[in-house]
């Protein structure tokens, strides 16, 4: 390989659209997410310091995230099971035979976030309401897809828990060179 | 083994400013609120109140470690620069990511215009997080 490739030449050469759109659709599914947790963490500062105005506002924040999560599982998953398999499975196998899908720390450490900041929202009885609410439909989300691409598959948690995934340095490298984001400053724009 | 050329070197390039200024954030803030409701027009504004200093700010591929097996694919998102670094930095990430993010939607339809509002809805919420830090 000569020099760096960019984006489009990368696409191009390795990744149809499927991959495309489940490699961005992730990428900003898990800034949503992150973004959730810091959220999480700003509410639980305010809680703590007795802030009613700053409180108030994080419940909203942290709603309008929420949601957003939900959405981006959607756009993440925004393809045929068949599409799926063939598009992103089967490269991501040929490069990393340990490939599942099913990985995700940064989910994790989200979900162990809000279990940890609804547990001190005692006494915040509607509000507590209304983020299981907006929390039970993003869960939901997540398990339409998770049903379409992975049933029958370990979890997510399952996987973190288990350690099941293997750990292939060559594959991490293939993977990393062929799809990983590269070259920031080489995308195009 | 050799580092291969695609790699961005690990940690965060040169740092100048590890927040961004009261009157930046607070332009930012404004932009965000009253641009399009749309990503396109959210990462825009952001782009053009970053301006240069976007340029100054490397992200980095994150190295496997061993601390989980999981982590390996932690660099897969971008999304490990943001949790221990500077309001720029996590400006920078966030524009990076969603701007190809918001050209994936741009290119499918994939979503509604209320799915999209509550997309735009939630990093107005994101960047008022970062000015509630400061």
């Amino acid at each position: 390989m000569n020099g760096p490739m960019k984006y489009e030449e990368l696409r191009q050469a390795h990744a149809g659209d499927a991959l495309t759109t489940w490699i961005a659709g992730h990428r900003g599914l898990f800034v949503f997410c992150r973004e959730l947790e810091r959220s999480l963490k700003l509410m639980d500062r305010a809680v703590s310091e007795g802030n009613h105005l700053s409180t108030a506002r994080q419940f909203q924040r942290l709603a309008s995230i929420t949601r957003a999560c939900a959405v981006a599982f959607k756009v993440a998953g925004n393809m045929s099971r068949e599409d799926y398999e063939s598009s992103v499975v089967a490269p991501m196998v040929a490069a990393d035979k340990s490939f599942t899908g099913l990985w995700a720390r940064d989910h994790s450490s989200m979900l162990q976030q809000l279990r940890s900041t609804f547990a001190k929202l005692r006494g915040f009885e509607a509000e507590r309401s209304a983020i299981k609410l907006v929390t039970t439909v993003m869960v939901k989300q997540h398990e339409r897809v998770c049903e379409r691409f992975a049933k029958g598959r370990p979890s997510l948690n399952a996987q973190a828990r288990s350690g099941m995934a293997a750990n292939d340095p060559e594959g991490y490298l293939l993977l990393r060179d062929r799809f990983g984001p590269r070259h920031v400053r080489t995308i195009d724009r | 083994m050799e580092i291969p050329p695609l790699m961005l070197p690990l940690g965060v390039s040169e740092e100048p400013t590890r927040h961004l200024s009261t009157d930046r954030t607070q332009a930012l803030m404004e932009a965000i609120r009253t641009s399009a409701p749309s990503l396109i027009g959210q990462m825009k504004a952001l782009e053009a109140i970053l301006g240069s200093d976007a340029e100054k700010v490397g992200l980095q591929n994150k190295a496997s470690t061993s601390s989980s097996r999981l982590d390996r694919y932690d660099w897969f998102y971008l999304v490990e620069r943001v949790d221990d670094d500077s309001d720029l930095v996590g400006l920078v990430a966030l524009l990076q990511t969603m701007s190809d993010y918001a050209r994936l939607l741009t290119s499918n339809s994939i979503l509604t215009e209320l799915e999209e509002a509550t997309l735009a809805e939630a990093v107005q919420s994101i960047v008022e997080n970062y000015g509630e830090r400061r």
